[in-house]
């Protein structure tokens, strides 16, 4: 790793405080002058560094999200586009991309969502500084497949996996994409796509993942008792979340046709074995999950017929000791 | 057990109007194996003409009924073009996007699908006046499925 990005891992993990250069030279076992040279290098790329005389340098203030860390600590090279407060990353997505204002896979993330949204309408609900709020924008080259029960099962496991190396904790799934810890909902996936109007044909898509890395303040009594958050007290810099993130994301999205990711979705998911409703259509399906396929769709044993479900939701989830609360 | 074709085609049918995805049949020599999972890759292929136009029959006999029928009208069909479960609402509770006998512009959002959490707004490609909605709410419907018929202005 070069010195530039040591300091800025080194500032990610000190986020908010300040650093003296003298710190920072026998952390990284580097001069001071070194630290110096870089500290001027990094604020000429655009990075905000504070540096006050006697006490050090503080990257930002707070918990603040900003790209120059971000593209510094990934290894991809997709665009980024940064909100503080935004309606929807997914709505703003969907539009850029019909505009053409987005033609390469561009990740969009937001501080706060003020018009969050889930599954058919519900509302997410995206408060400042406490989650992360991400669209990615994938525009498809004409001929390109996509197969959307896989790319919306592979951005679970891909989601967990950055959560993993960045938090240190294991997400599990509720099919097809609620991401849950201590059966709590801590997340979802909305996959959306965008029909070109000439041609009737999905022309990109977007891929919309909401964490409450906290559990967000002032829930309805509804989903107060269904949300939850990852950890008490966020220690790890959102910037370091969203880089494993995209790296994390571009990976899958490179060979997730081959569903190679299923065994782990499978594993963790908690729908399997269990008798579960599931609202299919106009129909609910009741019995239980025996497997989920190499589609990612689920196949549910009702004591009669097997019947492989491929939209819809699962209602209720009936756990031994009634643990689960999404 | 053998079926003979018209057996077999009331089988198809049943099947495309049902939830089942597929099944299978196994006796002795005879085997029969119905279908729909074809679907799960969406391929943005360059062309695709999917619109079709609907004409009203027109045959003698009808014109003979409807001496004064007014010139043939020509509706457009808006299709699925996805396998899913079609949402004619922007949410639960909210009212429908069309009803019979509303306008529609071009652009204009009249049902989402939904597969695999794949939501996928569907657009007019066409102005007019909603004459049919062939679709009830949260049906399943598979690729092609005609879902409105629109009049033109």
């Amino acid at each position: 790793m070069k010195t530039d990005e040591r300091i800025l891992h080194f500032f990610a993990e000190h986020e908010g405080e300040y650093l003296s250069g003298e710190t920072l030279a026998k952390n990284l076992d580097i001069s001071r002058a070194a630290v110096w040279k870089v500290i001027k290098k990094l604020t000429e790329q655009g990075h905000t560094i504070d540096s006050q005389h006697h006490v050090g340098y503080r990257y930002q203030s707070g918990k603040v999200l900003s790209v120059p860390m971000i593209k510094q600590l990934a290894h991809s090279d997709w665009q980024i586009k940064l909100f503080d407060v935004i309606d929807s990353t997914n709505t703003y997505a969907k539009e850029a991309l019909t505009r053409g204002d987005v033609t390469k896979p561009t990740m969009i993330i937001a501080n706060q969502q003020i018009g969050g949204r889930g599954r058919l309408g519900r509302t997410f609900v995206s408060p400042a500084d406490t989650g992360l709020y991400i669209s990615l924008a994938l525009p498809l080259p004409v001929g390109t497949s996509v197969i959307p029960g896989l790319l919306t099962t592979g951005t679970a496991v891909a989601v967990s996996r950055a959560i993993k190396e960045t938090i240190g904790i294991e997400l599990d799934f509720k099919w097809v994409n609620d991401l849950l810890f201590k059966n709590y909902k801590v997340g979802g996936i909305l996959t959306e796509a965008v029909m070109d109007f000439e041609s009737q044909q999905v022309s990109a898509i977007v891929v919309g993942i909401g964490l409450n890395l906290q559990k967000p303040q002032n829930l309805d009594a509804t989903l107060k008792n269904k949300v939850g958050g990852m950890v008490e007290h966020l220690t790890v810099s959102r910037n370091v979340i969203v880089a494993a993130l995209l790296d994390e994301f571009v990976k899958l999205y490179a060979e997730y046709t081959d569903g190679s990711f299923l065994t782990a979705y499978r594993q963790r998911n908690i729908v399997i074995n269990q008798t579960v409703t599931v609202k299919y259509g106009k129909e609910l399906v009741t019995g239980i999950a025996k497997a989920i396929d190499e589609q990612g769709q689920l196949l549910v044993d009702t004591g009669d017929v097997i019947r492989t479900i491929n939209s819809g939701e699962v209602l209720k989830v009936q756990l031994p000791n009634n643990s689960y609360h999404g | 057990m053998s079926l003979n074709i018209d057996e077999i085609r009331s089988l198809m049918t049943d099947l495309e109007n049902s939830s089942l995805r597929e099944f299978k049949i196994n006796d002795g020599d005879f085997s029969l194996h119905l279908s729909k999972n074809d679907q799960a890759t969406i391929v943005n292929t360059p062309a695709a003409p999917v619109q079709t136009q609907v004409q009203e029959p027109s045959t003698i006999s009808e014109i003979e009924e409807h001496p004064l029928a007014k010139p043939v009208k020509v509706g457009t069909e808006i299709v699925a073009p996805m396998v899913g479960t079609v949402y004619l609402q922007p949410k639960p509770d909210a009212p429908m996007f069309k009803a019979v006998g509303d306008k529609v512009s071009v652009g204009e959002t009249v049902a989402v699908i939904e597969a695999m959490k794949l939501m996928t707004e569907i657009h007019s490609d066409v102005a007019g006046t909603v004459s049919e909605i062939l679709v009830e709410n949260e049906e399943v419907v598979d690729y092609n499925k005609p879902l409105y018929v629109i009049i033109s202005d």
